[in-house]
């Protein structure tokens, strides 16, 4: 165009699918594939926990939402990328509860309680920076634990329809539950459980109020159990009612649990 | 003569009757039945208040909602003589359009236009007390009934129940009665004094629909196709797990003849997208599944039809692999072509024609919008990829249409070869106004006329769509709109 070369050439758009070396590996410009996936991920779990809703939500998007995690959960095995997994689901946990299942019933009140951003990276970045063994062990060992919650909490549900109707979720942390079982060599839900309690029996977690949390908390809705789901899914009584309250979830203590770990690692305990 | 030569080639060897075939479909240019050449497709009419900004969607922000969302249309679809134009929209509604004979030879548009015949609430809001669940009252589908006299019959479903609705004239209403007085009081006996026959007064034309049958509590999950059986007498409703057959004479009982709830639900991974029976084998049906594949049934085969006649599945293009293949490979409609001998799939980027008798892969594909392949991410975050688009032949199944996004719906010529994108909006509304094709920009240097990728609006998207079942008229909804188009020639 003419007037073209006198006002200077067009700005572009400059992205980074400009750059000649990565362009050839990328199918999407923009992001580096493990970035992608690591999003993609990310954006799945937030999908299954979306706020709940009136109306049922699609089985058809939830059984594609639940292939797609597993499809890169397997790669991230594949890969032998365990390590990450775990973090990311920590990340996402820290984020977003991420083994509430999608319950189509719709529960009063929801308590929306989360940890903020800043807490959940640094509790994500304190696990990547440990290589212990104990401390991987520990983690998976959490992660497995909040898994088995969710699983007795689901099977523990009156609800059969439930039951029928929130299958995304299930699959996936119980498809967790057996990688996870597996990798550790097959502890049970029973002993896991109770090993957690014997490290922290000596901990007060009454220090940790809830109202400490609030101000940050990210505006997730989680999904509250009723009394009877959250005393079915915990092996141990005294544990379960030291820490839960009728409003409180299971996510809670899990979050209390990681907490307090860091905290004595911190304190040096 | 062109017949008989595709059913030589039908029994041929595959190889050998693929190339014939494809010789077959150069020469067939002459045949297509459109008198050759292209299609120009003019503006007719559109119906629906006019809105910006309305969104798809179950919870659209609120910025956008200046449109009723109860208005935005879920089904459209023309009976078989295509009179009768129907559509259904969230809000439970059935409008019926009818298309009026044109009154002058030199009045525009020469075929007739479609105006309102019948509207009527087909479904209400219900409540499922067990799952403390709303029951959503939109219209899903709706099939046509071949005509068996005076009355118009159609099926309409919503999440869970199929109903049956029977669409009656009245332009007559007795008069004359000696018991009764004109407002239809009883007369008192002694004031009358004189003998009358009653007889039949015109009146202006009213419309009444009545819902004849409710074919209810057969679906825990939701129903997203219904199909009416070639023998006029069964029809089928396809949940996400199930398909059951009705009679449709009888509402208390449905016989399952496709189950694949796997026996723990942990372990789901598919669901049934669409269901179809053939136009005229009464014993075949497909269904199209969330994986990409499409399993052909006999039902004299076996009662329960979970093991498949065949099967229809492309194998994957290894080159293409992401994370998001299962989700863009998940079919999202499937239909049958007049002949019976092809289907076309709809998934997420593609149109894909299979020929019955080869289920390894189709023998055509067309491709909708592939420039979304790279945007897959941002379309997985806003619920975009998730969208079901329907597809539709033409009478002569030489052409296949499709809906896209920024209101923009695709026709592709099965025998040019040739592909249209064109455009429902307010902008070209002037009658006998020819619509402009339409170009997206892939990237690089963006042509006039050409709109860029990212420039798309994603919440305007063509869903439903739907083809007159012998002229080249066509149904497009666009949200609340409906837009009806028409071939140049016959305007």
């Amino acid at each position: 165009m003419l007037g073209s070369e006198r006002r200077g050439t067009k700005r572009k758009l400059t992205t980074m699918a400009d750059d000649p070396d990565d362009q050839a590996d990328r199918k999407t410009p923009g992001l580096p594939y493990a970035a992608e996936r690591q999003s993609c991920f990310r954006i799945s779990l937030v999908k299954l926990q979306a706020a709940q809703r009136l109306i049922e939500p699609s089985l058809r998007r939830s059984v594609l939402i639940c292939n797609t995690l597993k499809h890169i959960e397997d790669e991230l095995r594949a890969e032998g990328n365990l390590g990450l997994l775990h973090s990311a689901y920590a990340f996402a946990t820290g984020n977003t509860p991420a083994c509430a299942p999608p319950t189509p019933i719709r529960q009063p009140e929801p308590m929306p309680l989360t940890l903020n951003e800043s807490a959940a990276e640094d509790i994500a970045s304190y696990i990547e920076d440990l290589n212990n063994d104990t401390v991987q062990k520990e983690e998976r060992r959490k992660t497995n634990k909040l898994e088995c919650a969710t699983v007795n909490q689901s099977t523990g549900s009156p609800e059969e329809t439930a039951k029928d109707h929130s299958p995304s979720c299930m699959t996936l942390t119980n498809a967790q539950l057996r990688i996870q079982s597996s990798s550790l060599g097959a502890n049970t839900v029973q002993s896991d459980s109770i090993n957690l309690d014997e490290i922290f029996s000596d901990l007060d977690n009454s220090l940790y109020d809830i109202d400490f949390l609030t101000p940050y908390t990210a505006n997730i809705k989680l999904t509250p159990l009723s009394e009877d789901d959250v005393s079915n899914s915990f092996s141990s009584a005294s544990f379960a009612t030291h820490q839960v309250t009728t409003n409180q979830t299971c996510r809670q203590t899990e979050e209390w649990n990681e907490l307090d770990h860091i905290m004595e690692v911190l304190v040096g305990m | 003569m062109l017949a008989a030569t595709y059913e030589m080639c039908n029994r041929m060897g595959e190889g050998v009757g693929r190339r014939v075939r494809g010789v077959l479909s150069e020469w067939a240019i002459a045949d297509a039945g459109n008198g050759g050449g292209d299609i120009q497709w003019c503006f007719s009419q559109v119906k629906g208040t006019v809105e910006e900004d309305v969104t798809e969607g179950e919870a659209p922000p609120h910025h956008y909602l200046s449109v009723d969302p109860a208005d935005i249309i879920s089904t459209v679809e023309f009976n078989q003589d295509g009179e009768l134009l129907a559509t259904g929209d969230k809000g439970g509604r059935v409008v019926i359009f009818k298309r009026e004979p044109p009154e002058t030879k030199q009045s525009l548009p020469r075929r007739g236009e479609y105006n309102v015949y019948s509207t009527f609430q087909s479904h209400e809001p219900e409540f499922d007390y067990l799952k403390s669940l709303e029951i959503e009252e939109k219209i899903n589908k709706i099939r046509w009934l071949p005509r068996q006299n005076a009355a118009y019959s159609l099926l309409s479903t919503n999440d869970k129940t199929v109903k049956l609705w029977k669409i009656t004239e009245r332009d007559k209403r007795p008069d004359g009665f000696n018991l009764k007085d004109d407002e239809g009081r009883i007369k008192n006996p002694n004031d009358i004094t004189a003998l009358r026959v009653p007889f039949f007064k015109p009146t202006e034309l009213i419309v009444e629909a009545s819902p004849r049958r409710v074919y209810a509590n057969a679906h825990t999950y939701h129903i997203n196709s219904i199909s009416l059986n070639s023998d006029h007498e069964t029809f089928l409703s396809g949940d996400d797990l199930r398909i059951n057959l009705w009679h449709l004479e009888i509402t208390d009982r449905s016989f399952n003849i496709v189950d694949i709830k796997p026996a723990n639900m942990e372990e789901l991974t598919e669901v049934i997208t669409a269901a179809e029976f053939h136009p005229s084998m009464c014993n075949v049906f497909v269904y199209s599944s969330s994986k990409g594949t499409i399993r052909l049934c006999d039902m004299r085969q076996r009662a329960l039809c979970d093991q498949h006649s065949k099967m229809f599945e492309e194998p994957e293009d290894p080159s293409n692999r992401s994370f998001f293949s299962e989700i863009i490979s998940s079919i999202s409609d499937v239909k049958f072509s007049h002949s019976g001998r092809y289907l076309i799939s709809r998934d997420y980027l593609s149109v894909k024609v299979w020929d019955l008798q080869m289920d390894s892969r189709p023998i055509e594909t067309y491709q909708v919008h592939e420039y979304l392949r790279s945007k897959l991410c941002s379309l997985y975050e806003n619920d975009c990829i998730f969208d079901k688009f329907e597809c539709a032949w033409n009478g002569t199944d030489s052409q296949i249409m499709t809906g896209s996004y920024n209101n923009f719906f695709r026709m592709f010529d099965r025998n040019t070869k040739r592909d249209l994108t064109l455009e429902a909006s307010r902008e070209n509304t002037k009658p006998k106004c020819i619509l402009k094709p339409r170009r997206v920009c892939t990237g690089g240097k963006r042509k006039k006329d050409e709109i860029s990728v990212d420039s798309l609006d994603f919440n305007k998207k063509i869903l439903h769509t739907a083809w007159h079942p012998t002229e080249n008229i066509i149904a497009v909804a666009a949200t609340n709109n409906l837009y009806i188009f028409q071939d140049k020639d016959k305007v």
